[in-house]
């Protein structure tokens, strides 16, 4: 009943401007600044005064730029592809085994997330140092799937614990292998949590800074966070107007996936919250 | 029951597996350095073989001087017949980077450091001393005492001189001159009324773009304090900021602050940036704003009618002008296998023709005595004016201190809170001495 009264509405209505506001307007004025002659930069009117498209223009046409984009999709996808398949093998084995060990490896993935990921960098500098893989992709790439772990492992277990073991009883009862039970009819169920983890994983990806900065410093394979701020961030000079017009175009191929994605993503995360 | 546990473990197998895979991967990119470091090894051994050093740092990353280094790599190669590897990153994440480096292990051989991150790295005990690498005769022969002194640490020579000079006051002479100042301002109250002059000539330009967040803002905040007497810490290293002198510096900036002469939210790059389209008079920086308006588009022989350095105004006429040591220096590691290689990078990098490349360019000052003789250094009309305040600078007061960064947010945050009001200049002064005593 209280849902329906003009007080409920104008106080849920200001609850919605006030964090669309905290959420909206930073991504907004970056719009804005993006938008802004390099001469008006630092100037204060918010998309009324001139603007123009050649910030985004010169970053498009960057060669650089879109080295560091391609980069990008690269390792984004590779780490979120492999941070799904080794997620689902993991968290399917958590949800439908029962072996020794099998509690207090789950705890140590979960504890993994304590550790601030800042702290743990020394320690992957070192072992992709004696891997030889600093400088490659594939040190980016097993970070975030280490990163991206944790949380897929648990969040597909989940998901796993939904699908009944009588339907797997079935399964083999008409003869099916347990390969064949996960891959043919398991996974297919758990599709949504997958995508969930690959977008979640994907956004780490795209997002991260510190890692692809430190275990990358080939400038032709630096992704574009690193790229972006080693380019236009300097000691002398930075230029707002190319670093919030690039931040523009790096954020669309994330906001594409999510929002084809979304429907996955939200239930795929929301699934295991409603297990009895 | 023992089926699932075989399909556990085949499972737990293919997770191992599908790792592995993805670590199998070497790329030609990072095997290179290895074949090279490999090849090094014994090239160190017999001295003959060309070897590949590892030089780290920012200003190679930027695009004001980013083919400054190629040609100075260049060169090197080209006297030398070595290779010589960039590795760069931004100018704030270098220190961490460097350390990173040095901790894992990774091949490092020379690096740029910057004054303000050269103690951080000292302390961590991973730099050579150049007093064995190049010897104490040759330092001494090719530098000044007072420059070599900015790197000395407990008599080891850890730190190179490469390029120094002072963080003092910038100014536009074009605004000035509009503002009827064909002279800058040598006392505060000369200062202030400059910039009432300029405040009425265009109340669109910003008087005075001190710096009023983030490190710099700490950076900006000392030499002012020590214009009006006072100091963070005394020479024993207790804390003495809650003086007069400091009450009273503080509320000469919320005087600023109120006639509108500073402003809020203003860091160095913000005042570049604004000094740069011409909408700031002054603000603090060091050689490098050089690089900023040539990159703006004004060529390096006119950059001094746009931005020209002066001696900070002082308390009373014959005070000594205050501003900090600014610098970048150049040191070498440890546990680098070819120092005998990076020091040679050292001496192409101080070499005449190279530094006044890097000068005539970027306005980097040479500092070997024989370069800073050179005719086309000691006429640059730019460079005299940071050359002049350079005299009297001295490093920050927290240069030396591992919690450097620690101090400066704690006067950073104090002096906030004293220009928005929300902090008398007495309690903000109090309050930054009681949480400095703290730390």
């Amino acid at each position: 009943m209280f849902q329906r009264t003009t007080a409920f509405r104008i106080f849920f209505w200001l609850c919605v401007i006030l964090i669309g506001g905290f959420v909206f307007l930073p991504l907004l004025w970056m719009i804005n600044t993006a938008l802004k002659p390099t001469d008006l930069t630092f100037t204060s009117y918010f998309f009324t005064g001139p603007l123009t498209l050649d910030n985004i223009l010169h970053i498009v046409t960057d060669p650089k730029i879109m080295t560091y984009l391609k980069n990008s999709l690269w390792v984004s996808f590779g780490s979120s592809f492999m941070a799904t398949l080794v997620a689902a093998l993991a968290g399917y084995s958590f949800s439908k085994f029962r072996y020794r060990g099998r509690k207090f490896v789950m705890g140590m993935f979960m504890m993994s997330q304590a550790f601030p990921q800042a702290i743990l960098l020394l320690a992957i500098y070192a072992m992709m140092n004696k891997a030889g893989l600093l400088g490659s992709y594939w040190a980016l790439i097993i970070s975030y799937v280490v990163f991206t772990l944790p949380v897929g492992t648990w969040t597909l277990k989940s998901y796993f614990d939904q699908i009944p073991d009588s339907l797997m009883e079935s399964a083999k009862l008409d003869g099916a292998g347990n390969l064949r039970i996960m891959l043919q009819i398991v996974f297919p169920l758990a599709v949504p949590g997958m995508v969930s983890i690959a977008i979640y994983g994907f956004v780490w990806s795209w997002n991260d800074l510190l890692y692809s900065m430190t275990l990358v410093t080939d400038s032709a394979r630096r992704t574009l966070a690193s790229g972006l701020v080693m380019t236009f961030l300097g000691e002398a000079s930075t230029n707002w107007g190319y670093m919030m017009a690039a931040s523009v175009v790096a954020a669309i191929p994330v906001t594409i996936i999510f929002v084809f994605l979304q429907r996955y993503f939200i239930q795929g995360l929301t699934s295991g919250a409603v297990k009895g | 029951m023992k089926l699932s546990k075989i399909f556990s473990l085949l499972l737990a197998l293919l997770l191992v597996v599908s790792l592995t895979a993805c670590g199998g991967g070497t790329t030609a990119q990072t095997e290179a350095p290895e074949t090279d470091a490999a090849a090094g090894t014994e090239a160190a051994q017999t001295a003959s073989e060309p070897v590949n050093i590892v030089w780290a740092g920012w200003s190679g990353e930027e695009e004001a001087s980013k083919d400054i280094f190629q040609r100075m790599m260049d060169t090197y190669r080209e006297q030398t017949g070595n290779e010589v590897t960039w590795v760069g990153w931004t100018w704030d994440d270098t220190a961490q980077q460097l350390l990173i480096r040095t901790q894992g292990g990774e091949q490092l051989d020379i690096a740029q450091v910057d004054i303000g991150i050269f103690n951080t790295i000292a302390a961590a005990g991973v730099l050579a001393d150049w007093n064995e690498v190049l010897g104490a005769d040759y330092m001494s022969e090719t530098f000044e005492q007072s420059a070599l002194d900015v790197g000395n640490i407990d008599g080891k020579q850890l730190g190179m001189p490469w390029s120094m000079a002072s963080i003092t006051m910038v100014y536009n002479p074009e605004i000035l001159a509009a503002a009827g100042w064909d002279t800058v301002p040598t006392t505060i109250a000369e200062f202030e009324a400059c910039m009432a002059d300029i405040q009425a000539y265009d109340p669109e330009i910003v008087p005075y773009a001190v710096s009023t967040k983030d490190a710099t803002c700490a950076g900006d905040f000392m030499p002012w304090l020590w214009t009006f007497g006072g100091a963070i810490f005394n020479d024993d290293g207790t804390v003495a900021i809650n003086s007069e002198a400091a009450v009273e510096c503080v509320q000469w900036y919320q005087g600023l602050m109120e006639k509108g002469y500073i402003a809020m939210d203003t860091g160095r790059g913000e005042a570049r940036q604004l000094f740069a389209q011409g909408k700031v008079a002054f603000y603090d920086d060091a050689v490098v704003a050089k690089g900023q308006a040539v990159s703006n588009g004004v060529a390096p022989e006119d950059v001094v009618k746009v931005c020209s350095a002066m001696e900070r105004p002082v308390l009373n006429a014959g005070d000594a002008p205050q501003s900090t040591m600014w610098g970048h220096m150049l040191v070498c590691f440890q546990d680098s296998e070819y120092k005998e290689q990076a020091a040679q990078l050292a001496q192409v990098l101080i070499s005449n023709e190279v530094a006044l490349d890097y000068f005539t360019n970027n306005g980097m000052p040479p500092v070997t005595k024989e370069a800073a003789a050179l005719e086309e250094v000691t006429s640059d009309a730019y460079l005299s004016g940071f050359m002049n305040s350079t005299a009297t600078a001295r490093l920050e007061e927290t240069a030396r201190m591992t919690n450097a960064n620690e101090i400066k947010t704690v006067i950073t945050e104090e002096l906030q809170y004293a220009l928005l009001g929300q902090k008398t200049a007495e309690q903000a002064v109090a309050d930054m001495a009681a949480r400095l005593e703290a730390l």
